[in-house]
This record gives C-alpha cells, sequence and structure tokens, in this order.
C-alpha cells in the first residue's frame, strides 16, 4: 500500500493475544472468538511487521511505499 | 501467489525475531533503483580507470610530504576514557546478566549492540582507531597487570601460522550470536562473559601485545575499519591524513587478514540475504523435497536441519568469496603478466575491499543505528529496567525513529556506489605501483573491476529482494532454546 493510505486490519484469534504493530507502536487486544479491527493511517513508510505478542510470532507484515 | 503464501505459512508455523536485536523496517529496493545503480557502478569504475590512465604519473600519495605533522597527544584524557571504557563493559554486563530480561528497557543490549557494534564502527572509520587506545579488555588487563604483576608476562611466543585465525573464529561466533542468537540480555551477558574469559585467557597465554593485535576480534575487525579515517595515531601522536590511503599503505600480513576482510563482506551479504523468499525457497522448495522422502517425520527432522545449513552456510560464506576473489586475483596476474606469487597479490589487494564491505554493513546496519540510539537516553536512567530514574530521563522518549522508505534507498544506492568508486580507485593505485608499466595496470584492473562490480551487484541485488515473512523457529527440544527467549 502506499504511504497516506488508510489501514483498517480486521483480526480473528481463536485465543487471547495482543497485536503488535511494529514502527507504529499501535497495539489491539484480541480476546479468543471476537473479532477485533484496528484503523489508522499508514503515515510511515517502510516493511513494519505483524506480531502477536504472546506468541511471539509475526503473522503478516505490512509494506507501505512512498508516494 | 496465494497458494505460496498459504504454503509459506504452513511452513512457517511461528516466526523468530529477524535480527539480534531491533528492527529495521526496511523495504526492499525497487528494481529500477536497482538496476540504475548497478550501470551506475560499471559506468564509475571506467570513469576511475580512466582518470587514472590518462593522468600524467600516479598519484603518488600514499605518503605525501605536505602531510599534516602536527600532533596532539591525548595524555591524561586516555587515563580517563580508559576508565570509563571499563565501567562501560563492567557495566553492560551486569545489566545484562542481572537486569530485566525485556531486551528494549535493558541498557545492556541496546548499548552492546547499538552504541558498541554499530556506532564504534562508524566512529572508527570516522576519527581513526581510538578503540585500540581504550580497549576495555585491554584496560582491563593492565589493571590486573598493575595488581598482580607478571599475571600477562607472554608464556609462549605467539605462532605465526596462527595469524588472525582466532579473530576470524571470534568473529563467526559473534556473527552467529547475532543472527540465530536472540536478543535475550542473559544470553548477551553470558557471551560476554565467555568473551572476557576468553580475551583474558589468550593475553596471558601470548602477552597482551600478540593476543590484541591477532586475537582480540573487535581490536581486529576496527584496525581494518579505521585505516580509512583521515587520522592516524602513530607512536609520535595524532596525524592528518588523506582519508582511505590507509588502505595501501601496507599489504594484509596474513591470508587469514583476507579471510576476515571477506567475512565482513561475506557476513553481511548473509545476513541481508537469509531472510529473503528466494534465499528461504532454495532450501524449502529444491531441497526440502528431496531431504524429505528420506525420513518418516520429515518436518519435525528437517526444521531443525535448516538451522544447521544456515549455520553451515554463514560460516562457508568466505571461503566462497575467497574462491571467486583468488579466482580474479589469478585472472589479473595472467594479463598483467606479473611474476609475483598469487598469494602476495592476493594479500597486496586485501584492503581495497574494505570500503566495500564497510559501505554494505552502514547500508545494511544504519537505520537500526538511527532507530535504535535515542533509547540510550531513557536507559541512561534506568539500566537495570528496575524502575530507576537516575538522571531523570526514564521517561523520555519513547517514539521510534522511522527513517522514511525513499530516504533509505536513495541514502544506501550513493553509499555503495561511493564505497564501490573508492574501492576502484585504491585497487587502480595499488596496481599502478605492483605492475610498473600503466598500459599493463589497466589491463591488469579489468579482471579486478569485473570483480568489484561483481561484489557491488551482488549487495544491491540483495537489497532489492522481497523478505520472507519470518523463519522456522526453533522447536523445544533444540540446543538454542537454552538461551532463554524473551
Amino acid at each position: 500500500m502506499r504511504q497516506g493510505d488508510q489501514v483498517r486490519l480486521s483480526i480473528d484469534s481463536d485465543a487471547p493475544d495482543e497485536l503488535h504493530v511494529h514502527g507504529y507502536d499501535l497495539k489491539l487486544t484480541l480476546k479468543g472468538g471476537e473479532p477485533a479491527t484496528l484503523e489508522f493511517a499508514a503515515a510511515r513508510s517502510g516493511r513494519f511487521e505483524l506480531e502477536l505478542h504472546r506468541r511471539h510470532a509475526e503473522i503478516a507484515a505490512l509494506e507501505v511505499y512512498p508516494q | 501467489m496465494k497458494a505460496l503464501i498459504g504454503a509459506l505459512l504452513v511452513l512457517w508455523p511461528l516466526a523468530a525475531a529477524a535480527h539480534a536485536f531491533g528492527q529495521t523496517y526496511v523495504l526492499p529496493l525497487p528494481f529500477w533503483m536497482y538496476a540504475f545503480a548497478a550501470s551506475a557502478a560499471l559506468a564509475l569504475s571506467f570513469v576511475v580507470v580512466g582518470y587514472l590512465a590518462t593522468a600524467r604519473s600516479a598519484p603518488h600519495d600514499a605518503r605525501p610530504a605536505q602531510e599534516d605533522e602536527a600532533r596532539w597527544t591525548l595524555g591524561p584524557v586516555l587515563g580517563v576514557l580508559r576508565a570509563l571504557s571499563l565501567a562501560l563493559l563492567l557495566l553492560t554486563l551486569l545489566t545484562a546478566l542481572l537486569g530485566t530480561p525485556n531486551p528494549f528497557a535493558n541498557f545492556g543490549v541496546t548499548f552492546f549492540w547499538i552504541v558498541f557494534v554499530l556506532g564504534l564502527t562508524y566512529v572508527v572509520a570516522l576519527i581513526g582507531d581510538v578503540y585500540a587506545a581504550v580497549n576495555p579488555w585491554r584496560a582491563l588487563c593492565d589493571l590486573l597487570e598493575w595488581r598482580y604483576p607478571g599475571a600477562f608476562r607472554a608464556r609462549i611466543a605467539y605462532p605465526s601460522w596462527l595469524g588472525y585465525y582466532p579473530a576470524l573464529v571470534l568473529y563467526m561466533a559473534f556473527i552467529w550470536i547475532e543472527l540465530f542468537g536472540h536478543a535475550s540480555p542473559r544470553g548477551l551477558g553470558l557471551a560476554l562473559l565467555a568473551y572476557t574469559l576468553i580475551t583474558l585467557g589468550g593475553a596471558r597465554l601470548f602477552g597482551p601485545e600478540a593476543w590484541f593485535r591477532h586475537g582480540e576480534m573487535f581490536a581486529v575487525v576496527l584496525r581494518l575499519i579505521a585505516k580509512m579515517a583521515p587520522l592516524e595515531y602513530t607512536a609520535r601522536g595524532l596525524r592528518l591524513r588523506r582519508p582511505f590511503i590507509g588502505l595501501i599503505k601496507e599489504p594484509a600480513d596474513h591470508p587469514s587478514l583476507l579471510l576476515v576482510v571477506l567475512f565482513m563482506l561475506s557476513s553481511t551479504a548473509f545476513d541481508g540475504v537469509h531472510q529473503t523468499l528466494p534465499w528461504v525457497q532454495v532450501f524449502w522448495k529444491q531441497i526440502y523435497p528431496t531431504l524429505a522422502a528420506l525420513t518418516h517425520q520429515p518436518y519435525v527432522f528437517l526444521v531443525d536441519f535448516y538451522y544447521y545449513w544456515q549455520w553451515a552456510m554463514l560460516c562457508l560464506s568466505p571461503f566462497f568469496y575467497l574462491t571467486v576473489y583468488l579466482a580474479f586475483v589469478w585472472l589479473m596476474k595472467r594479463v598483467a603478466r606479473s611474476d609475483r606469487p598469487l598469494r602476495e597479490l592476493a594479500l597486496e589487494f586485501t584492503f581495497s575491499l574494505v570500503p566495500i564491505a564497510f559501505v554494505y554493513h552502514v547500508t545494511h546496519y544504519y537505520t537500526l543505528l538511527v532507530g535504535q540510539a535515542p533509547a540510550m537516553v531513557p536507559l541512561a536512567s534506568d539500566p537495570f529496567g528496575w524502575g530507576w530514574n537516575l538522571f531523570g530521563t526514564a521517561r523520555q522518549g519513547a517514539q521510534p525513529v522511522v527513517v522514511p522508505a525513499d530516504f533509505v534507498w536513495h541514502s544506501q544506492v550513493a553509499l555503495i556506489l561511493v564505497g564501490h568508486v573508492v574501492s576502484v580507485y585504491l585497487a587502480h593505485l595499488r596496481a599502478l605501483e605492483l605492475f610498473p608499466r600503466a598500459r599493463q595496470a589497466v589491463w591488469s584492473q579489468l579482471p579486478m573491476l569485473v570483480l568489484m562490480v561483481a561484489f557491488t551487484t551482488a549487495g544491491l541485488w540483495i537489497l532489492s529482494l522481497p523478505i520472507a515473512a519470518g523463519q522456522v523457529v526453533v522447536p523445544q527440544t533444540s540446543a538454542i532454546t537454552a538461551l532463554p527467549r524473551t
């Protein structure tokens, strides 16, 4: 995605955990079995990991390309 | 593509930390930029060679007469700096071993990986080998020697065949910890403690002079980097010199030093490549299916094997670069019709590779330095992560510094091109001295030029590769879990 775009993340986790968006320092609490959403503007360019904090798992990466 | 991602997610159920410590947020270089930079490297090489070929005479400036002989001696300041350096080593050890297990809240982790490893590398490149003067382990030796005279009297004369191999082995172990050891503060503390004991042991056995010259890996690597600096510290004091000229003052004095330089290059390349999609696929798409047929539970078995495969590739990487390097030096010898032995020529051109290796290092790690260095402000107030606030800065500056991607790309390309031009220039300057007839030198430089363009293009190519999402996590049974994960 491009810098400045609006990001909307919907996570449906089977176990309680916390999602971290690195570089943006955003956190999203995940309750097991309940979908959770996080919305923010992609103001910074780069490659940012989406990490499940408790499991230490990188589930995806957000790649924001400069305009 | 979807199917591929699905397959990858199955293969990589969990991800491990990307690097020993910290995040870089770097996007792969766009292809057009890579293509441009590679062509520019080629074109600039010919400009350099053309310039030197048409210059009236080789700029004979290894030791120009008008060199500034003004000397400043550090004198009493040095004692203070050495004490400070030793105190920082002890603080790093203590905080890493006893402080919080959260690496980002532990002084030792940030100080070691960011300030010491990255910061000091760039400092010595700018102002010369200050590390030799303030080396904390050297200060520790001197302190012990003062307390227990004779503790470091050399017991065995350092064998000349050993060369810099101790430093090379320790350097490999260090990079292994950096790439595969995870960021646990306690693990780092134990590794540093072990390194301190090895250093003291080496200095006790061979005497401090010999060990800090050949065995202490930070001293060896930083001395190589410092050869680029415009400042030099001689017995008579501080001296100004032209930047980079220190690299062609003398040849490498042992083949093991060539391996150290090549490992500097190859380990950074390996760090860049080992988590990219093409590299990961080599194992999981080419090698895995073949090996999987041989065993009943292939994944469980081969996840471990994958780690050993990565380690083996890291340790073999300098020898792969060595083969390529020697092939091109041999070609150069043939083209220049030189009578000098291959070994001598290989050592003569060793240091001309340092700029390429250095800029390569900078492009990979400077974003980490910029991003993490500000964390030193709060960490200084609360080094153990125990909630202290010594200087009242414990709660300052928590926002991560993210360098914009386009700035990162442009600076990476610019740095790599500068390093490339400097390396080509130095190698050519050296060739003009070794192969006296200028024309001979121009021809002799063709293989060297091809080699350097190849190294530079490979570096750029690695920067342009897509990154694989995470790595295989080590199963609980594996040896590496002995270091506690955070």
